[in-house]
This record gives C-alpha cells, structure tokens and sequence, in this order.
C-alpha cells in the first residue's frame, strides 16, 4: 500500500518536469458542425494543446486517427487537450458524429 | 442519418466482443442459468452507468469537472483490465482441471465474488461504449427533431443493431468451434490483449490530459513497419492499443502490465488477487 502512495507521489513529481511554458493555447469552435478554423498550424516534435468549444446543441466528439485522439465534448462546453509531439506533416482530425462535415487540419512543420 | 448505422455498430462492436467471450465462457461452465443471470445484470448495470456518464458529462459545467469523469473513465478502464486479467487467470486454472473432462463442463459453479467480477467486465465493457452512444443520440435527437427525421434515424439505427446482432452471432459460432483447451487459451489470450489495450488507453488518456509524462515522445517510430493510419494498422491498432510513435511512459506501462499478467498467468507469482492493486499501481 504503502508502495502505492510512494508510486503516485513520484508520478506526481515528474509530471512537473513535463509541465509546458505559457502560451497561448489554438483555439477551435465548433458550430454547424463545422470546424472553426478547420486548418491549424503547430510546431513539429513539441507538445501543444488546442482548446474545443461546441457552440452546437449537439455534442460532439473531436476524433483524429492519425493523431489517435477520441474526445468527447458535450453541447455548448469546451475541452482542452494535449496532442503531439508530431513529425512534420499533415493531420486530419473530424468530428465523429459529424463526419461529413466537421473536418479539419493540423499541420505541424 | 446513416450515420447512426456506423456509430451503432463501431460502439457496439467492442463491447460485443467481451460480452461474447463472457458469454461462451460461463456457457461452458455448471450451471450457466444462474452465471448469466449476473452476467445480463453487469450489462443492465453498464447501461444505466453510460446514462449517468452521459448525464455527467451533460451536466459538467466547467472543464474541471469534464476533468473528473475522464479520470473516472481512465481508472474504469485499469478495472476492466484488471479484472479481465484476473479472469483470465481462472480460465487457465480451470482448464487445466477440465483437461479430463469431456465436454468441458465443469463440476463446480463459478463462485459468487468470481461471478460478481464477471458482471463488471460486462457493466464496464458496456458502460465504456454505451456512453458514447447515449451521447450520440442527444445530439441526434436534437437534430432528428429539427428535420423531422425520426423515421430515418429509427431505420439506420435499427440496422445498426441488426449488423451488431450479426457479427455477435457470428462470433460467438466462431468461438464455438475450438475444444475446450483451445477454446480458453484463445479467450484468454483474446482478453490479455484487449486487457493490455484499455491499460494503454488510459495512459494515453492520462497522457492528452497532461496528468501523467510522456517521458520521451516518441521512443522510436515503426510507421515504415505498421502504420495505424491505413487499414490493416487501424485494426491493429483498435484491437491492441498499438501506436507506431509510442512515447516512453506507454513502453513502460506496456512491458508493466505484460510482466504482471504474464507472471500471474504462468503463476511466477502467488496470489493472482492481488493483481488489480499493482495493475492500479503501474499506471
């Protein structure tokens, strides 16, 4: 038990290594089950975060196999996700209940 | 609205999977009546827990507390791996007790506790996916009712239902054809993967919350190998939690939960109840 404990204060401790400078964080909305922007440009082989507001009455899930990322955001409230780090290239993300229409970019150079 | 269609059967598909093990598995055992009576009862308890998580999510008015349920999802996914590990630990004692046994019925009932575990799979494997499914249909209720398009949404999901029937039924005749030995070294190693799965699940989870390091991201990149972005990787990658860009911490949790399970299952270790507590642990 006490083994446990120890475990979790030493991953606690570490996640303070990973802990990331201010910046401000991308933001993308969502509404008509569109992406707004639906192209998002990041810094290759870094950590980010990207901030998802649904502004529709329907929830939404902000998915991405490349990036393998399924995210569930519930109508008219926001998440905040880290993603990366990425190889330069290009990454389609969609929204799953929505795919026809929700569908966006993130391209990491 | 054929949408539903896809959503119906990609979320019922996993869920239909362990159920189906489960559910070949307590078929085999004594008396398989009262075994499924706790069985249908963990997969109405997963039910009513997706309508609360639903409801939860629904309800969550600020980030953090969208925050606490993703927490609650990742340690629901350590217990179900925890407990599908165990369970498999069973399987191998039982059969190594039923080798001599002909049709693979056993003498004994399954215990109380065990069967208490196997509802749990069941709730857990249901409550995981049928979330989203709940989900799903408050945002197409929403939009069925603007377009008056109930009609269309009834038929596609309907189908959607049918193909999970379909595939359910194909599994579980596909499960059937193996002898008993066969039979529990193929489940046992179908739930130790998918145990392994939801392990690294949650750590990725964890991970896109920033709750836990990714150490080094990633260690090594086999995309030239296996890419889980075209077809046959994606499968790969739903069924065993495989990534072509692992981060370290993923590694670690990865080789953690195998030398547990492994040590358990081939008994390097004593006491196999004790492994959901270092399961917790390793995460």
């Amino acid at each position: 038990m006490n083994v446990t404990v120890f475990a979790g204060i030493l991953l606690c401790a570490l996640v303070n290594l990973n802990a990331h400078a201010d910046e401000a964080i991308p933001e993308l909305r969502i509404k008509d089950h569109r992406y707004t922007p639906d192209y998002l440009e990041v810094k290759a082989g870094q950590r980010f975060k990207i901030k998802v507001f649904n502004d529709d009455p329907t929830s939404e899930e902000f998915e991405s196999k490349s990036m393998i990322i399924e995210k569930f955001i519930a109508p008219k409230r926001s998440i905040t996700i880290t993603l990366g780090p990425l190889k330069p290239g290009e990454y389609d993300f969609f929204g799953c209940f929505h795919p026809q229409t929700a569908k966006g970019k993130i391209v990491a150079k | 609205m054929i949408n539903a269609l896809f959503v119906v059967w990609r979320e019922c598909f996993e869920a239909v999977l362990i159920v189906g093990i489960l559910y070949a598995y307590l078929n085999r055992q004594a008396n398989p009546r009262r075994s499924m009576r706790f069985m249908w009862g963990g997969v109405a308890a997963g039910i009513v827990l997706s309508a609360f998580l639903a409801y939860g999510v629904q309800a969550a008015q600020t980030e953090l507390q969208g925050a606490a349920l993703e927490y609650f999802e990742a340690a629901m996914l350590v217990t179900a791996a925890a407990l599908m590990t165990q369970m498999c630990i069973w399987m191998k004692q039982h059969a190594r007790t039923i080798r001599a046994e002909l049709e693979g019925e056993l003498r004994d009932a399954l215990s109380t506790a065990k069967l208490v575990g196997v509802a749990s799979i069941a709730a857990i494997a249901i409550a995981r996916e049928g979330f989203e499914l709940v989900m799903f249909y408050y945002g197409m209720g929403v939009e069925a009712q603007a377009q008056g398009a109930w009609g269309s949404l009834a038929l596609w999901s309907s189908a959607g239902v049918a193909l999970t029937a379909v595939t359910a039924w194909a599994y579980y005749k596909g499960l059937k054809i193996f002898n008993p030995r066969i039979f529990f070294r193929v489940t046992a190693a179908f739930l130790l993967v998918t145990a392994s799965s939801l392990v690294l699940a949650a750590a990725r989870k964890l991970s896109q919350m920033d709750a836990i390091p990714t150490w080094i991201d990633p260690i090594w990149d086999s995309s030239w190998l296996l890419d889980e972005r075209t077809g046959f990787g994606q499968f790969v990658s739903t069924a065993t939690g495989y990534t072509s860009t692992p981060s370290l911490m993923l590694l670690v949790v990865f080789l953690a939960y195998w030398a547990i399970a492994l040590g358990f299952y081939y008994g390097w270790a004593r006491k196999p109840k004790s492994a959901p507590q270092i399961l917790s642990s390793a995460r």
